[in-house]
């Protein structure tokens, strides 16, 4: 990769992500957390082409390894993701037993 | 690698999107599926390569676990489930590094060094993550911690870092020394964190997840795949200021986490002066009061004691008490977590509080349930009622110590009474005697 055009990407990102954090609510930390580590689960895709493409017995446990465990974050991370914005959504009020 | 990085970008897009509405407070969810769906269509499409069954049959499993990660666990354990996937993205990243090393992708010099420094903090990371998650379930017995501790941390990661050199300018090459590179690399993370004790575990984990992002736009670096610097950039750069804050609020500088080298030593437990309260007498307080402030804290939540705190509140609303329930933001392991906790358990939303205004006066009676650490007046939590100025408060807690140790003046106040108890065993027998009067 182009070093310029690496640097430009890692600057503009680095700025969305202090803008961002610095503008989080701390009672909404945790939702955030999780989409940090949404983000980085996608090493999914890449683990996905290079396993397709491996050609060797070691690159291919790796690759396997690397997809299992990358979907296992992702989607682990989604289903909290849900579980918690459905809860934040409940409106119980007094009197209701929930 | 074009039509991958188009389907990246796009599933890039789609999480941004998603975390601009949950800034707005809106639902982040239909955003980061469909952002999931693209990232794991779009190879898929691709073609698959010549692998295809084995990456359906990966896919396939990964789901499995997501599931049983996702699922089988109650809000307590998120602080736990979070640390551990941290760790699972940062082994992903690690290995994809690895294919590329094994499949002899890069040349040597700089790609192949920016895929060694993806290894080593993905490698990193991971092993780190999986102590810091059996630290959390209370998997190991104890806490390791050594006077050599920090000079051993080093010097093991000094010799990583010059096994991934020698990996990275080519001098030494096959799958022997790579294995070795990331042995260390796994063994560093293990030394960096069993020194940690449970307190510092969910900073740790947080600290792992920007580890996990660098290692990631690193290997986006050394693949040319810009949509995955962008990404692990953006991750790390909010993990970081994230822990940063929650570290400030907490009083738990970052550099403290440093192989446990400076965490300072847990204090003997305070000597209480007056006759601690039973179950009988906090039911006799609590009995006609209009008003009551419970306050859960982590000990709340550590017991596992949040339905029956919410169940308490339903039997002093039923006799005429109007109920109050500050879940502060620092209340469980993870900022937000305690909230989550009391809305499981079916907390009513008018009872629920984030913030105690600093003008509003207290109510005749405040409760407070596990949250030694919290309602410390020498700690100046913002957000915190000053307990000092209240006119009865109850303290239940475990142990007198708190969990961080620290002096807490509260205990010496005329007004302030102990309860020594589980929470929830204490709140079960407080409930009993309610519904039986």
């Amino acid at each position: 990769m182009d070093i310029g055009a690496a640097l430009t990407i890692a600057l503009l990102a680095a700025l969305l992500g202090q803008a961002w954090s610095l503008r989080v609510r701390f009672g909404a930390h945790v939702n955030w957390l999780v989409a940090a580590l949404m983000l980085n689960a996608m090493s999914l895709p890449a683990a996905m082409l290079l396993l397709g493409d491996a050609s060797t017995g070691l690159g291919l446990l790796a690759g396997f390894v690397a997809v299992l465990v990358a979907s296992a974050a992702a989607i682990g991370a989604l289903i909290w993701l849900r579980r918690m914005e459905n809860l934040q959504s409940r409106n119980i009020t007094s009197g209701e037993h929930g | 690698m074009d039509n991958l990085n188009i389907g990246m970008a796009l599933a890039g897009l789609l999480m941004l999107i998603g975390m601009q509405r949950m800034q707005g407070g809106h639902a982040a969810f239909p955003w980061f599926a469909a952002a999931l769906a693209a990232a794991i269509l779009t190879p898929l499409t691709l073609g698959g390569g010549e692998n295809e069954l084995i990456l359906l049959a990966a896919l396939g499993l990964g789901a499995s676990l997501a599931l049983i990660l996702g699922l089988a666990a109650d809000m307590a354990a998120l602080p736990a489930r979070l640390a551990l996937m941290h760790g699972l993205t940062g082994a992903a990243t690690a290995l994809v590094a690895s294919i590329a090393v094994i499949e002899q992708l890069l040349e040597p010099g700089l790609s192949l060094a920016l895929a060694s420094l993806s290894i080593l903090f993905g490698a990193f990371s991971a092993a780190g993550a999986a102590v810091t998650h059996a630290r959390l379930l209370n998997l190991l017995p104890r806490v390791w911690r050594h006077v050599a501790q920090a000079g051993a941390g080093i010097t093991l990661l000094v010799l990583t870092l010059g096994a991934g050199a020698i990996l990275a300018t080519g001098l030494r090459e096959g799958v022997a020394w790579l294995l070795l590179f990331l042995g260390l690399a796994a063994a560093s993370g293990v030394t960096f964190t069993l020194p940690l004790a449970e307190r510092e575990a969910p900073l740790a984990a947080s600290l792992f997840g920007s580890l996990a992002g660098l290692g990631l736009a690193l290997l986006g670096m050394a693949l040319d795949l810009p949509p995955l610097l962008a990404t692990g950039l953006l991750s790390a750069i909010l993990t970081l200021i994230l822990s940063l804050h929650l570290s400030r609020s907490v009083n738990l500088p970052l550099h403290r986490l440093l192989w446990g080298a400076s965490t300072p030593p847990v204090r003997e437990e305070p000597v209480l002066t007056s006759q601690p309260l039973q179950a009988e007498g906090v039911a006799g307080r609590l009995a006609g009061q209009a008003e009551v402030l419970l306050i859960p804290g982590f000990g709340c939540m550590a017991a596992n004691a949040c339905a029956e705190l919410v169940e308490l509140g339903r039997l002093l609303e039923q006799r005429g008490t109007r109920v109050h329930l500050l879940a502060h933001p620092l209340g469980g392991r993870l900022p937000g977590q305690l909230e989550l906790l009391l809305r499981e358990a079916g907390a009513p939303q008018d009872w629920m509080l984030e913030h105690w205004p600093s003008d509003r006066p207290l109510p005749g009676l405040v409760l407070s349930i596990g949250a030694h650490d919290l309602l410390n007046p020498a700690l100046r939590l913002e957000g915190m009622p000053d307990l000092r100025q209240g006119e009865a408060v109850i303290l239940l807690v475990k142990h007198l110590g708190g969990f961080s140790g620290s002096a807490n003046p509260l205990l010496h106040e005329p007004q302030v009474r102990v309860w020594l108890d589980d929470a929830r065993h204490a709140l079960g027998q407080l409930n009993q005697l309610w519904r039986e009067a």
